[in-house]
């Protein structure tokens, strides 16, 4: 049974004569364990999206089911079995040891006694935080913090958790690490995992789903199977450039180019005469032909 | 009966939780610690230089002695205790607009109580706490007062002063429409500048609007008066704050759900 | 010159954001007096010890409400040079070729400058309205003491931003200090009716040179005779204010910047 689904649901703001479209007739479901990423340009609608899955905001249209319950009407209901970070806000105490933003945490969600020290050990272990927590939060790293930060948010053992823009500001490290810990809490725990990010690595290493939103519309909804794929019909060539390389800007294709490649981006069926077409206009081109990665074929869909 | 004592039980809680909080993060920083503590007597000392001010230059306030005042500016720093409770209602419109807000709809917490908890100064309620308390053991110790109804004096301030700031809430409220509310909001306070005078030496039509419209006179001229044994049966105080209260808290209540609905939760 | 210059044009073209919240502000100022109206005319002024009349508490209250609306721009200097050296965002402006407090300042006065204009213009009118009459000379060096008043809260107010490089927190000691400010710069009680202990312990301090004096003088409330006495502590103030500012400053700004960078 599906943890989240969505019929329909559309989302209007009103400024001040007009009236903004921020989703539009939007479906979606998720089930327990999945790990799904949401991505797509600033502003295409992500944090409406998962504003309406907490019920922060309402939706104008349609109907939004959470665990059973509609989100804006059981708000409350539902916030026990949420968890929700926002990547770029803090909940944390800024200038006292983070052990005190957790204890915290543990009265307001009511966690029992005991389980709340299991729970505590085990978290802290796989976030490799229990030497830090007795740190005030300021003297920590980002990463640090980020870890702490999701050490409270999953602290009550959420069965949907919500991460909008997580690893802002992450090295890759500690990226890795993070998103080695969504994967667990998703397989071990059946977490419903929605991630919305920028970072299209986030995407390619962990979700086992991709929803793109552009325009307030779901674009693409795709598994990774679908996604293997797309990503196979898709091919990447590559021209380096020297001082002799034509100018390869009036090609089709083109997707990028800096003073060492042309990127062209292209359907596989076409590989062949295009390179044809390449090799006919200068016969000593260097071209490497690449596997796609995510974000080449996630490009057309953000312009 | 029992989802209310558990309801009860989690805020004791988590009042407990802040106030260690906020105790903590003061101990963090010793020069702040110090000066809260001094900033308080200050800001105390003010109110009672104005007092002063007025006996050393024979001028005589109503009825009211100099031990009368005392007590009076007493209950005053009781009443700021519960009204610190309240001052974050001060910062809500910065909170609606740059979305922060969100953090408080997604936990399992009413969400202004929430909010509320998050931004109140314990440690400064508890140093004012202190004082009071001091200043009135010495007032009682030294015979310089004597209480009258002392249940009643103090239930009228502590709900007298709920119901007003809940208007200040409401105020605040208006935030989830109009945005910026700050105006709106330094009127209410240019009214509760009243509250530092004894509001009975104001004419009568304007300590009525001081008591059924704006319940200044609630917070502390009236239990103080009643802690003087200045009325025979005070108990009508208590039902005039009660009801106030209550009709507030509806008000409130009602506005709020309102309000959560028109939350846009722009700034990400 | 011409950077400081064009940052007060900047700041100036800036104020049009906040213009709305300025003059609605100026509502709150009638419901204060009339509040202070009904206090005051219920007591027996006539016979206390000193000449106090309500209509000369109600110029003095109303004079010192212009006078913090007008102000309202230094009131946050700190709290801005307490964020930017935490947050380590002052580097910026450390690399460029200006002088920080300089270019702070020329913020703050075009600000001042502007809500000043206002408010003197609201000022003559209700001393019109209300048969108020004042020499224009003492209007003048009231102005000029308002000048100096600013330029003293703007100094305590980076002075204790500055401290930000040697305390993390300076907030709370801000609060403190305003306190202070509040208890002894005639914001209760104009402080030539407070106790003796009172006057004597406030003269000591740059606190009634801030609004007590400006406001006095701006109300017509001085002797002719003393001004210039006054005035002289003032600049004084503002001369040592000064130098403890460039101290401070540069001692904090080469010695600590890494914090929060």
């Amino acid at each position: 049974m599906p943890t989240i689904t969505l019929n329909d649901v559309s989302k209007n703001y009103k400024q001040k004569s007009k009236t903004v479209e921020a989703l539009v007739n939007l479906d979606f479901t998720a089930d327990p364990g999945e790990i799904i990423g949401l991505v797509g340009p600033n502003g295409a609608g992500k944090s409406t999206f998962v504003k309406l899955l907490c019920g922060i905001l309402t939706p104008t249209f349609g109907k939004i089911s959470v665990l059973g319950w509609q989100p804006d009407r059981n708000r409350h209901l539902l916030t026990q079995n949420i968890g929700v970070m926002f990547g770029n806000r803090s909940s944390l105490w800024f200038n006292i040891p983070a052990i005190e933003s957790v204890y915290l945490m543990r009265d307001i969600y009511q966690i029992d006694q005991t389980l709340f020290k299991e729970r505590l050990n085990k978290y802290s272990h796989i976030l490799e935080v229990s030497d830090i927590l007795q740190k005030p939060v300021r003297e920590m790293s980002l990463g640090q913090r980020i870890r702490i930060e999701l050490l409270v948010t999953i602290l009550h053992q959420p069965k949907i958790l919500i991460l909008d823009e997580p690893t802002l500001g992450l090295d890759i490290v500690s990226k890795n690490h993070f998103r080695s810990i969504l994967v667990e809490l998703a397989r071990v725990e059946q977490t419903t995992v929605i991630l919305t990010t920028h970072d299209i690595q986030d995407v390619a290493k962990i979700c086992d789903r991709i929803v793109l939103i552009n325009h307030g519309k779901k674009l693409l909804d795709s598994t990774k199977t679908d996604f293997q794929a797309m990503i196979s019909q898709q091919a990447v060539i590559q021209v380096r450039r020297e001082e002799n390389t034509s100018d390869l800007t009036a090609q089709p294709f083109l997707r990028e180019e800096n003073p060492e490649w042309y990127k062209f981006v292209l359907p596989n069926a076409s590989k062949t005469e295009f390179l044809t077409q390449l090799m006919a206009c200068q016969s000593d081109l260097q071209i490497q032909v690449l596997r796609p990665e995510l974000e080449d074929i996630l490009y057309d869909f953000f312009q | 009966m029992t989802s209310f004592s558990n309801a009860l039980q989690h805020y004791a809680r988590l009042f407990y939780r802040y106030l260690r909080l906020s105790i903590v993060e003061n101990l963090q920083f010793p020069l702040d610690f110090l000066m809260s503590f001094v900033d308080l007597l200050f800001q105390t000392g003010e109110l009672a230089l104005f007092w002063w001010s007025l006996f050393k230059l024979g001028i005589i306030v109503g009825k009211w002695s100099g031990d009368e005042l005392l007590l009076f500016l007493t209950i005053s720093i009781f009443s700021d205790v519960i009204s610190r409770f309240a001052r974050g209602f001060r910062d809500l419109e910065f909170h609606l607009l740059d979305g922060s807000f969100d953090q408080f709809l997604v936990r399992p917490l009413h969400p202004i109580m929430g909010y509320i908890l998050s931004q109140t100064n314990f440690f400064g309620g508890l140093l004012s706490l202190i004082l009071a308390s001091s200043s009135l053991i010495y007032l009682l110790a030294s015979g310089r007062v004597v209480l009258h109804h002392a249940l009643i004096g103090f239930a009228v301030m502590i709900i007298g002063t709920c119901a007003f700031q809940l208007l200040y809430g409401l105020v605040s409220l208006l935030a989830f429409w109009f945005g910026k509310i700050y105006m709106a909001r330094e009127i209410l306070f240019s009214f509760a500048d009243a509250k530092k005078y004894p509001l009975d030496v104001f004419p009568k039509t304007i300590l009525g609007f001081f008591t059924y419209v704006v319940p200044l006179s609630l917070m502390i001229t009236i239990p103080t008066k009643i802690l003087l044994g200045t009325y025979q049966n005070p108990i009508r105080y208590f039902i005039l704050a009660l009801g106030l209260f209550v009709i507030f808290i509806v008000i409130f209540k009602v506005v709020l759900q309102h309000a959560l609905r028109r939350y846009e939760s722009t700034g990400s | 010159m011409s950077k400081y210059c064009r940052t007060f044009l900047l700041s100036i073209k800036n104020i049009h954001l906040f213009k709305l919240d300025f003059y609605l502000s100026f509502i709150a100022i009638p419901i204060q007096i009339l509040v202070t109206y009904f206090f005051w005319r219920r007591l027996n002024l006539s016979e206390s010890s000193r000449l106090i009349t309500v209509n000369s508490l109600l110029i003095y209250y109303f004079v010192m409400g212009i006078l913090q609306i007008s102000f309202g721009s230094a009131m946050y200097v700190t709290y801005e040079l307490w964020q930017e050296i935490n947050q380590g965002t002052i580097i910026t402006w450390l690399n460029r070729p200006i002088y920080y407090p300089l270019y702070v300042f020329a913020q703050k006065i075009a600000q001042f400058l502007m809500n000043f204009l206002a408010s003197l213009v609201i000022t003559f009118t209700v001393f019109w309205f209300v048969g108020y009459h004042f020499a224009i000379i003492t209007f003048l060096i009231g102005i000029l003491s308002s000048l100096l008043g600013f330029l003293l809260l703007f100094q305590i107010q980076f002075i204790i931003g500055t401290l930000t490089f040697w305390l993390k927190k300076v907030i709370v000691l801000r609060d403190t200090i305003m306190s202070l400010l509040f208890l002894l710069g005639g914001f209760v009680l104009p402080i030539d009716l407070t106790p003796q202990i009172i006057q004597r312990l406030s003269f000591f301090t740059p606190t009634p040179y801030i609004y007590y004096l400006p406001t006095k003088i701006l109300s017509g409330q001085t002797t002719d005779l003393n001004l210039p006495m006054l005035l002289c502590v003032q600049l004084f103030w503002v001369m040592l204010l000064q130098a403890i500012l460039m101290l401070a400053w540069h001692y904090g700004s080469h010695d600590h910047v890494t914090q929060g960078a």
